[in-house]
């Protein structure tokens, strides 16, 4: 595939995404030479030690291991047109060391409670007896779909509640209104210096007003999926042909002539749309709600995006639309008739699981097209996400946060949860085990930690407020379709979504 | 206004209408027709269009459970191949497995049966008693009474969830069985059928069931329960609908794996991050089938109860 | 005699009285619980929540996204008496012929559909009313020579689909009922119309309706409560259609658990129960339920 000019244009276009969200590594690069850094990792590995076993001494192994990684960073840059390419090599120097530090004398021989849901039940039954057998704590999880209507019954009434329980990003404004019946997590996250650990913009599902209440499962990195075979089937390089959306765009215009209308570039996406509709505003750094807890939704740049997505609809004819999670969605996909799919690193097992033996050995991954001229964006996302959380009925929070370490913030809970449940972990130690890494013979062999790792960083935040559901209710629910239907315009309908949304913030509800 | 109303044949029994039901009267119709040959032919044209017209529909009506007794052997990327395959390209029966594996089903199916048991059991005693005494009894109040009972059937569940919530635990019923079946123990729906039931039972036999001595609540055992059998197995059938499908308030009570229920435990297999269609096909058709199975055995006085039933509005 | 007429005084209290008891505890309570919740405000899962009299109730009349809803229920409710109820007539007079065969067979298999659980349901039906693969557009609309059907995202389709499953839901049911009325109704009347020349339109419409009406009011009575507590259907199957199918339970369940709005909630479902209960009493007036035998 020879394609001078697009790779021309990718390069200017790689700039926007590497400016913003490479910023570290854009320091680090200094100015057009190669240069040399040379970084220390600490890691430092608690080992619990049974009750019985009274330490006297903190024993202190030190192991200094010496891994010389060269790693190279390609970052381009762009002033007034001219192209600079940098080349970073980093050495990373870990020094391992192993602090056997006394934990379990502290913690009560109990039982804890748990609700969650999904897959998780699974997960929690394994690290219960793990962690079981290091401590004399035991846990009793309970999975089923509607667990945030039983919390709700629960905190309303102030009785029966789990001493944790697992809250999706949805619906977890709910509990950040009245009293917040969840404990703030984050002194002990900073006290023990986990806080730099975790990519911090995950965090910002559970944070309000300063207080963190919950430990992110996931990093959710939304990536492009995509069908190899029909990408080369039309003659298109993937890597050019989706370099940005604009070529995105085109290559689907490509396959659509070229398939007489049976191949389509996209179709699986919110409502009517092409694409999810969230994480691509969150690609452009954009969201529900600012930073600040500010309505975001009339955010110029985030109409354009949503009208963009409204056009590719509507004029591109290179899309169509399946239902999300239905049977139409992976058929589609098993008979070649989508390509790709927007998605984070859940979608890779829907796509195994239900796609199946049409597509193995077909799919690949890769980081998302990046928008032209745009230096706020990345090209990477996020989409979903859940969070463990301690609630204030509880009468057992040292040993509940011991549960949430053992699991969430070490490199084994982490290494184990992906390989258990392939959520590809948030934190930042347990990306280099080199257990999360294999050639997936599903994605013909690619390894898509690699992906994830590679955009890791630039993961933007999802900003969480106690309002976000009515927000998602009246903008997705009440004005969304009305757009859909032609009834009213994009930027009027985001805008009339905003003042409803400000206007019952400021009603109270 | 209220002559038209009644039905002409209003004083039928249940009884009379298991007949009818069953032994059918198609020689009756046809014996009187006196018509010609022809006629007959077209007669007999006519209902064959007709049943093959009632065919097609049952097999529409057929067509979702197809699927899913087929998908529920399927591996689980076959469940969407398009077009759909309405055969399995090899039946296996994995998601069976699964099912027991992976999930404590049969505990689920356990616990979902016990708790049908009892409200069934429960439901049916209490309304037929609180029945028999609307329908064969002048008390004060009477009619006011009734009419609150049927209003209150009209408040939807999901508002008294927190109340209900409150008293549960307030007994101490979290997580139990009886957290689940009390609160639907009796039902109004139950009374305002088994009075519609005991209305049909003859005045005339209770007093002379009284005369000879019988207590009131022999009449009710001896005379009001065998008469209303039929509407018995009605509400018997549709109580054990309810209770083996209910989903909400389950949810909010149980809090422990091993005292959840069926449709909990197939819920819990949908939801954002994970969809497993083919467990929850092989659920929902192993969930179906005493259900199933009851109603064939009760088919003929299934219907027959509707028609005692429906008959003194 | 003296004891068996004070038994059969005290006997009604006896037998009414277990429900009573149980009814004061777990219906009772709750009922007026959430009265008392509807006549407050709440902002959150809070303790404490002010008085605010019948605002609720105010907010309500003025709640577009309510009356949106209300309309919707209603819609559907007017789809399940004119075409569900049809339906389940002409299944039933058909099922009621003479000379058809397999009776047992057709029965069952027009009332199994109500003893699948509400998640098969909504699965199954997404495949049904997919728009590329579903069954109704491959195999009915598209043969028809129709446009495939967004059943699902189409605003003028999202209700007819939500019909379309309470036909295949709710007919075979009906059509009991009215079975059960029909082999109630009088042969010999229609007989004597049918030897006096009478069609079998004018049959049908003189003779058997009428006697069958009383079975066709109580039916209408059990669409319109089905009607305006549909729940599991519409939130399992329409999660993606927004508010072009938003149904008035679907919007009392949202502010209840998500926006923890159990005041507005109890509102609702006390507004609901007031049109439910006016709907139907006047129908029981109707049917003369209250006549003692």
């Amino acid at each position: 595939m020879k394609q001078p000019s697009s790779l021309r244009r990718r390069d200017l276009l790689r700039i926007g995404a590497i400016g913003a969200a490479g910023a570290a590594t854009a320091a680090l690069a200094g100015c057009g030479e190669t240069q040399v850094v040379t970084q220390e990792v600490v890691k430092v590995v608690t080992q619990q030690v049974p009750v019985e076993k009274v330490v006297t001494q903190v024993v202190e192994k030190e192991r200094v291991v010496e891994v010389e990684k060269p790693v190279e960073v390609e970052v381009e840059r762009v002033v007034t047109q001219i192209v600079e390419k940098e080349k970073v090599v980093e050495r990373e120097k870990i020094v391992e060391k192993i602090v056997t530090v006394e934990v379990a004398p502290k913690l009560r021989s109990v039982t804890l409670t748990g609700w969650t849901f999904a897959h998780l039940p699974r997960w929690h039954k394994a690290n219960g007896d793990l962690f079981a057998a290091q401590t004399n704590v035991k846990t009793e999880w309970v999975g089923v779909s509607e667990i945030w209507d039983k919390l709700s019954v629960a905190l309303q009434t102030g009785v029966g509640a789990p001493d944790m329980v697992d809250i999706e990003q949805g619906p977890m404004g709910r509990y950040l209104k009245g009293d917040i019946q969840l404990v703030d997590l984050k002194p002990m996250l900073t006290r023990e210096g986990f806080w730099d650990k975790l990519v911090t913009s995950r965090q910002a599902l559970y944070t309000w007003e300063g207080k963190t209440y919950g430990v992110e499962y996931a990093l959710t990195p939304v990536v492009m999926y995509y069908n190899l075979s029909l990408f080369e089937k039309y003659g298109i390089d993937p890597e050019a042909g989706m370099a940005t959306w604009d070529d995105f765009v085109e290559s689907g215009q490509r396959m659509k002539s070229g398939s007489g209308g049976e191949t389509l570039i996209t179709g699986t996406g919110t409502g009517a749309l092409p694409m999810p509709m969230e994480p691509m505003f969150r690609q452009r750094n954009r969201d529900y709600f600012t930073a600040d807890g500010e309505v975001g939704l009339d955010d110029p740049v985030l109409i354009e995006t949503m009208q963009w997505m409204e056009d590719l609809r509507a004029e591109g004819g290179i899309a169509d639309r399946a239902e999300p999670w239905s049977p139409g969605m992976w058929g589609a996909f098993k008979e070649e008739h989508h390509a790709t799919t927007v998605g984070a690193d859940w979608i890779a097992d829907f796509l195994r699981d239900n796609v199946g033996a049409e597509g193995e050995g077909k799919w690949r991954a890769q980081p998302l097209p990046l928008w032209a001229d745009d230096p706020t964006m990345t090209d990477t996302s996020c989409w979903g996400g859940t969070g463990i959380m301690i609630t204030t009925h509880t009468q057992f929070v040292e040993e509940a946060w011991e549960y949430i370490k053992f699991g969430m913030l070490t490199i084994d809970g982490s290494v184990r949860r992906y390989k258990d449940i392939s959520q590809f972990p948030a934190f930042l130690p347990a990306m280099e085990s080199s257990e999360i890494s294999f050639a997936d013979p599903y994605y013909g062999g690619q390894d898509l930690t690699e992906v994830f790792k590679f955009v890791a960083r630039r993961v933007p935040a999802q900003h969480q407020h106690p309002f976000r559901p009515e927000l998602r209710d009246v903008w997705e629910s009440k004005i969304l379709p009305d757009v859909l239907d032609g009834k009213i315009g994009v930027e009027e309908g985001l805008t009339q979504a905003a003042a409803e949304v400000r206007d019952i913030i400021a009603k109270g509800g | 206004m209220k002559s038209q109303m009644t039905p002409s044949s209003s004083n039928n029994r249940a009884t009379t209408a298991l007949g009818a039901v069953e032994g059918g009267y198609e020689p009756i119709a046809s014996s009187r027709d006196r018509k010609a040959s022809l006629s007959k032919t077209l007669r007999s044209a006519r209902s064959g269009a007709l049943f093959g017209f009632l065919s097609i529909a049952a097999i529409i009506t057929f067509v979702p459970f197809a699927y899913m007794l087929s998908s529920s052997f399927k591996r689980r990327d076959e469940i969407y191949s398009v077009p759909v395959t309405w055969i399995p390209s090899e039946i296996e029966p994995l998601n069976y497995v699964r099912l027991f594996e992976e999930i404590p089903f049969a505990r689920e199916y356990l616990n979902s049966a016990v708790i049908a048991v009892i409200v069934v059991a429960s439901v049916l005693f209490f309304s037929s008693l609180a029945g028999f005494a609307f329908a064969k009894y002048q008390f004060r109040f009477k009619n006011q009474m009734f009419l609150f009972v049927l209003a209150t059937m009209m408040i939807p569940i999901q508002v008294q969830v927190v109340p209900l919530y409150l008293i549960v635990n307030s007994l101490g019923w979290l997580n139990t069985y009886q957290g689940v079946f009390v609160p639907q123990a009796m039902s109004a729906f139950g009374i305002f059928l088994m009075r519609q039931m005991m209305l049909s039972v003859p005045d005339e036999i209770l007093d002379a069931a009284r005369v000879d001595g019988a207590s009131e609540v022999g009449l009710f055992r001896h005379v009001a329960i065998p008469m209303t059998r039929a509407g018995l197995l009605v509400l018997a059938l549709l109580t054990a609908l309810t209770s083996w499908n209910d989903y909400l308030w389950p949810v909010i009570v149980l809090r422990s794996e091993d005292m959840l229920t069926v449709p909990l435990g197939l819920a819990a297999l949908i939801n954002t991050y994970r969809v497993e269609y083919g467990m929850v096909l092989a659920g929902s058709t192993l969930a179906m089938l005493p259900v199933v199975a009851l109603f064939i055995v009760f088919n003929r006085h299934f219907v027959a109860g509707l028609t005692s039933g429906a008959v003194k509005f | 005699m003296n004891r068996n007429r004070l038994q059969k005084r005290s006997a009604p209290y006896i037998f009414t009285a277990p429900f009573f008891i149980w009814f004061s505890i777990f219906g009772l309570f709750p009922v007026i619980y959430a009265f008392y919740l509807s006549l407050h405000h709440q902002v959150g899962l809070v303790a404490e929540r002010p008085f605010v009299g019948l605002q609720n109730y105010i907010d309500l009349v003025l709640d577009e996204r309510f009356r949106h809803s209300l309309w919707n229920t209603t819609y559907y409710g007017l789809g399940s008496i004119f075409v569900i109820l049809p339906a389940a007539l002409i299944l039933a007079l058909i099922l009621h012929s003479p000379s058809l065969r397999l009776k047992g067979v057709f029965r069952i298999a027009f009332f199994v559909p109500l003893l699948t659980s509400s998640v098969v349901v909504a699965v199954i039906f997404a495949l049904v009313f997919d728009t590329r693969y579903g069954l109704l557009n491959n195999y009915i609309v598209e043969p028809l020579g129709f446009e495939r059907i967004s059943w699902l995202q189409d605003g003028s389709f999202v209700i007819p689909a939500l019909v379309v499953m309470g036909v295949w839901k709710w007919t075979g049911v009906n059509s009991l009922y009215y079975l059960a009325g029909l082999q109630n109704a009088s042969k010999d009347i229609e007989e004597a119309a049918r030897i006096d020349g009478a069609g079998h339109w004018a049959v049908f419409r003189y003779v058997t309706f009428p006697q069958i009406q009383p079975v066709v009011l109580f039916t209408v009575i059990l669409a319109i409560i089905g009607s305006y507590n549909l729940f599991a259907e519409p939130y399992l199957l329409l999660s993606n259609s927004g508010d072009r199918g938003l149904m008035a339970m679907v919007y009392l369940f949202n502010n209840a658990f998500s926006f923890a709005k159990f005041t507005y909630a109890s509102a609702i479902g006390y507004i609901l129960f007031f049109i439910i209960l006016v709907l139907s009493v006047a129908q029981l007036r109707i049917f003369s339920v209250f006549r003692d035998d």
